[in-house]
């Protein structure tokens, strides 16, 4: 994977309003309705902790807890297998459908599977694979990346969407999301019956009871896992919850910081397996051991993908997902992208923070994202040696800060020249890195003296 | 009670009256303010953005400066640069038992200004005017940092004759992040716009913060859009009607 | 009782209508219901309260175009969620909840839980699979605007049996 370029991405979204308005509607209207959903949960904080809680127990003893899973599940019926990276993933799914000579298959909303890069695999070795969910559906016609973790279509609007419909599948043109929702469902009723095969995600593994459980609204994991006689399940290894007695706490807290549902519509516990009806789990590890040997990446392997820290990310809000240039998008996304796909590909992405703590204040699990993202970007500064501007400047700052000398004369310099670049008691066409700045934004002329110099002089006198 | 005041790099050399306030504010209440000769910075510019050797050196100096016997607390007019003290000289010296040990001393004894009032003089009113429109920016660090979330409102809410109106965007970031508004303009721009229009639609005629940075960043943009709304310090508008000791 | 008040008023809240009835007045309530609603062909999950009931119209086990509502005894409500909780032995058990446009829902008022902990501490191991239902299948993919009926039932009927 190439280095990906998130302010170059940035700045194409910003100079698309419509996208921007897009974002901005879908993300302050999931905050909107979860503001609402919480205040009908009154032990929604206590929720968070014992959720935390539970993540917490897996890290502590994550093989025994994998271990564990497996087994179980194997009791089920379910078929694990193992994969180490997104290659041997996409190999051993295309080996289970070449096996059953799967033609056709369905699948329900898979970050998962967006990470591993299935679909135009399985494309090439000539099986088709429908995404079923609406927004994973338009995404597909329409040859695009998912721009959120739970809302893939956030940056499209009904007219799009519309021409969309039109264009590829030959409906008559209607910008009613009514009917463009019923197009979507007669089009791949169809499908479900047909296929050979479907597919899912999964949002938690039981490790005391082999289940996983898949969370969703349209029914169109129902529909895949459910009519086809065969299931694969593709789901990163750090899903594992210990018991399916912690359930119930994670369900309360998922829908809540995601859509702002107090529930998901459909919530579907899987555990049995049977001659007719195979079950196949395809765990990854892609990074994550690896963010598991880590000690400040390893907390981001709590996360539930719930997406509520894209939703108040104030960058996310104006940008949305694409302009991360991964699957995995907003503020958690930076950091499992810099995991996953490595530093070189994602050495601009921790930047990409005010480091607002909004994303940490919102966390149902409490992930210390901004600690993390400081982290990170050490670890870049640390490999790159920084840009040579920023560099420059960071010492300047340093010396002018630590050395009284430096700092009288440089402020005092300062003042004096900075008249070339005022305009109305403002400053605004400042040179250098600082031309960044003046570019959009006025500032305020240095003072003659400091602080403590007035403060002495007062003093004095 | 004695106080060694914390003025931070911005308020030093762009802003010394927010300085000076900040002193008439403390000498109301009986407080005694020293400030040091030379120089510091908390040293958050360059920890935030990666470069924590700068940020050591910088955090280093600012220890000698303040970790100094004869005074009760430290006090600044910034809630970014007491979290970056706070919370984040930990993680830079972890590997410096010594230095934390003067990183947990100091830490006890540091404040921002209207933590300060509230917690440290139990302060709950404070008995000035202010007239005009004012709505407030919580800044970051402040709010999710330190958790300030209540009392700077409230000392808004009782000044005499000011008229205080919340934004929409209250608890939004403003756009300013450090070095990010350098790194990614456009970004920046963009997210600072925002605030501005939420600042706008309140009608005030000011808007105010606990940290200059913040102000300096929204200042900014307001100016480049020719909104009349003035950016102003907490403590300018807290001390504006208050009676000089010295007078 | 207030468990009942508080499951009913979270079915409300997701969509669901709700009809209260008695052992003995189901099946003429449910033959009135298919009536005013124009119900002539019912999928049924044939387990429980449903192999019970003598139908005016016509119960099918096979799905197919012309069938106009699903039928199934849901084994649970959870008050908590307003949710139904459908336990299953085999894929086909799942269908009648699914495939129609409405599903009808029967529920004994004492399988009403409180919470979803109390289902977990109580259910036989092996596990089957489970299913919570709230609500009509919905989207809100396209600008956020809500659509009932994205690939499951349009509506959800519940007629708890007191």
């Amino acid at each position: 994977m190439k280095k990906i370029n998130f302010y170059e991405n940035a700045r194409k979204i910003l100079s698309n309003p419509t996208v921007v308005e897009a974002v901005q509607k879908a993300t302050m209207h999931a905050l909107e309705k979860r503001r609402q959903t919480i205040a009908r949960i009154p032990d929604f904080e206590e929720l968070r902790d014992k959720a935390r809680t539970a993540k917490e127990e897996i890290l502590r003893d994550f093989d025994g807890y994998l271990e564990k899973f497996k087994e179980n599940a194997r009791k089920n019926g379910f078929v694990i297998h193992e994969a180490g990276d997104a290659r041997e993933a996409r190999e051993i799914i295309l080996q289970i459908f070449k096996e059953r000579n799967v033609k056709l298959a369905v699948s329900s909303k898979s970050m998962t599977q967006e990470e591993i890069e299935i679909n135009p695999f399985l494309e090439a070795h000539g099986i088709k694979k429908y995404e079923t969910d609406l927004g994973e559906f338009i995404i597909q016609i329409a040859h695009q990346k998912p721009s959120h973790i739970t809302a893939p279509a956030i940056h499209l609007t009904r007219r799009e969407i519309a021409r969309l419909f039109n264009e590829k599948l030959g409906m008559e043109y209607t910008e009613e999301p009514e009917e463009l929702t019923k197009f979507a469902r007669n089009y791949l009723r169809k499908k479900y019956f047909e296929a050979d095969a479907g597919m899912s995600g999964a949002n938690f593994l039981i490790a005391d009871t082999g289940s996983f459980v898949v969370v969703e609204n349209e029914g169109n994991a129902r529909m895949s896992t459910t009519l086809p006689p065969l299931h694969v399940a593709v789901t990163g290894i750090e899903k594992l919850i210990p018991s399916i007695k912690d359930l119930p706490v994670f369900l309360k807290i998922l829908a809540p910081s995601s859509t702002g549902q107090h529930q998901t519509v459909y919530t579907n516990i899987f555990s049995q397996a049977s001659k007719d009806h195979e079950v196949h789990i395809v765990l990854i590890e892609n990074g994550r051991r690896r963010m598991l040997n880590d000690p400040v990446l390893r907390e981001a392997l709590m996360c539930i993908r719930c997406g509520g820290c894209s939703n108040v990310c104030p960058i996310f809000q104006l940008v949305g997902g694409h302009a991360y240039g991964s699957v995995y998008s907003g503020p958690i996304g930076i950091i499992w992208t810099y995991a996953i796909f490595g530093p070189d590909v994602a050495k601009e992405l921790p930047f990409a923070s005010t480091l607002c703590g909004a994303c940490y204040e919102i966390c149902p699990v409490r992930i210390n994202i901004p600690r993390i993202l400081l982290e990170l970007r050490r670890r870049v500064i640390e490999r790159t040696g920084g840009k040579l501007e920023e560099k420059a400047l960071v010492g300047l700052w340093s010396q002018l800060m630590t050395k009284p000398v430096l700092n009288k004369l440089g402020f005092h310099l300062a003042s004096k020249i900075q008249g070339i670049f005022k305009k109305d008691d403002k400053l605004t066409h400042l040179p250098f890195v600082f031309s960044n700045w003046t570019k959009w934004k006025d500032i305020e002329p240095f003072p003659g003296k400091s602080f403590r110099e007035l403060w002495k002089e007062r003093k004095n006198s | 009670m004695r106080v060694l005041l914390f003025p931070t790099c911005l308020v030093d050399h762009i802003k010394p009256k927010i300085g000076f306030d900040t002193v008439k504010l403390l000498e109301h209440f009986g407080v005694e303010v020293e400030v040091p000769e030379k120089p510091s910075c908390c040293g958050q510019i360059a920890f935030n953005v990666g470069y924590w050797k700068d940020a050591k050196e910088m955090a280093r100096a600012w220890l000698d400066v303040y970790d100094v016997p004869g005074f009760d607390y430290i006090v600044a007019p910034s809630g970014s640069c007491v979290h970056m003290i706070r919370e984040n000289y930990e993680i830079l010296f972890k590997d410096e038992p010594k230095t934390l040990e003067r990183v947990h001393r100091i830490k006890s004894k540091l404040y921002e200004i209207v933590e300060f009032l509230t917690k440290v003089l139990k302060v709950k009113e404070i008995p000035s005017t202010f007239s005009g429109k004012v709505t407030y920016h919580a800044s970051c660090h402040y709010l999710r940092g330190l958790g300030v979330k209540r009392e700077p409102k409230e000392f808004l809410k009782n000044l005499k004759n000011a008229d205080f109106i919340p934004m929409d965007l209250e608890e939004t970031c403003c756009g300013f992040g450090g070095l990010f508004s350098i790194k990614f303009p456009d970004l920046s721009y963009n997210m600072t716009k925002r605030k501005a229009e939420s600042i706008k639609n309140t009608h005030a005629d000011f808007v105010t913060s606990s940290d200059l940075s913040c102000l300096m960043n929204i200042g900014g943009v307001l100016s480049r859009l020719g909104l009349k709304i003035k950016p102003v310090h907490i403590v300018e508008i807290l001390a504006e009607g208050l009676e000089d000791e010295k007078d | 009782m207030e468990r009942t008040e508080k499951f009913i008023e979270e079915l409300k809240r997701n969509d669901v209508e709700v009809y209260l009835t008695s052992r003995s007045s189901l099946n003429e309530d449910l033959n009135e219901f298919f009536k005013k609603q124009g119900i002539k062909r019912v999928f049924v999950r044939p387990r429980g309260l449903v192999n019970q009931l003598s139908p005016d119209i016509e119960f099918t086990e096979k799905f197919d175009e012309d069938v106009d509502a699903g039928l199934s005894e849901a084994d649970f409500g959870i008050a908590y969620s307003g949710g139904l909780v459908e336990l299953a032995e085999s894929p086909s058990d799942k269908l009648p909840s699914l495939l129609p446009d409405i599903h009808i829902a029967l529920l004994k008022e004492s399988n009403i839980l409180d919470d979803f902990d109390v289902l977990f501490e109580n259910i036989p191991h092996p596990l089957p699979d489970i299913t919570f239902i709230v609500g009509p299948s919905k989207t809100a993919d396209i600008e956020k605007i809500l659509v009932k009926g994205a690939h499951g039932p349009r509506r959800v009927i519940v007629f708890i049996v007191r």
